[in-house]
């Protein structure tokens, strides 16, 4: 994908993306468990820089969200909870419960620091 | 270890096809601050920071992959003046992001397509703009 982002960009043209990933050197236990709590392309293992370096992109700077991350999962899960019962009705009862606990269980990841929030940017 | 699949097309399209329900867009209200059936993390003081540091205006010509609905893209189409590409592999998403696109009246500058990241179908070097909201995660 950062290869075809490259394709289509016009020399000097611009990047910029938000992504989940896990800290460098966690230790194997806490990894697998943060790839099974995480989005699924979480265990890309190369880092994002050396990836968009390969791909042909320079200036390429990375910023950490995580804080923001923690925040915006806690919003969602308060804001699911108070709206549950319309949730339910709209998506279902497996989706809104499975999506309550994968919230919840995100939540906590965060906050054992097994989780990153980045926003990369690069230049063509 | 037992994983997910990158794409979840029943997963999103079932998200996407309820977009217009009240719950769902009063809980994303809440949650991010945007009405476009997104389900991330991308807030919308932090669409408005990406609109600024991809210097987006009227000239520029945006690309958004794994769109959906059209956060943040039609957004920053909304609130830069810029064109966009609204780019996603689900048919609920990107039906939702030509609806939006007729609603908000963003019709000349402003499309949606069915697509990958992997193979975007744009003439190469004519995008001024890239940008995609925890896609690669």
């Amino acid at each position: 994908m950062l290869g075809a982002s490259h394709r289509v960009l016009r020399p000097a043209g611009r990047l910029a993306f938000h992504t989940i990933e896990l800290p460098p050197g966690l230790a194997r236990a806490k990894r697998r468990r943060a790839i099974s709590i995480g989005p699924p392309a979480v265990t890309v293992r190369t880092s994002y820089l050396g990836l968009l370096q390969s791909a042909g992109f320079i200036e390429v700077d990375a910023v950490d969200l995580t804080a923001e991350y923690l925040a915006t999962q806690h919003r969602w899960l308060a804001a699911t909870l108070r709206h549950e019962e319309g949730l339910r009705g709209a998506l279902g009862d497996d989706a809104v419960g499975a999506g309550i606990e994968r919230r919840q269980r995100t939540v906590n990841a965060i906050e054992e620091g097994l989780l990153l929030r980045t926003l990369y940017t690069a230049t063509r | 270890m037992a994983q997910e699949p990158l794409l979840e097309p029943e997963r999103f399209g079932h998200r996407y096809a309820a977009s217009g329900e009240a719950a769902p867009r009063a809980a994303e209200l809440e949650a991010l601050g945007s009405d476009y059936s997104a389900t991330g993390y991308t807030t919308r003081e932090q669409a408005d920071g990406l609109g600024r540091l991809l210097a987006l205006g009227p000239a520029s010509v945006l690309v958004d992959i794994g769109a959906g609905c059209g956060w943040p893209g039609l957004y920053l189409a909304t609130a830069f003046g810029c064109s966009v590409i609204s780019v996603d592999p689900v048919i609920e998403g990107a039906r939702a992001a030509l609806e939006r696109i007729d609603s908000d009246g963003l019709g000349p500058r402003a499309l949606a397509l069915l697509g990958t990241g992997e193979h975007l179908p744009i003439r190469p070097g004519s995008i001024d703009a890239v940008v995609h909201a925890d896609v690669m995660c």
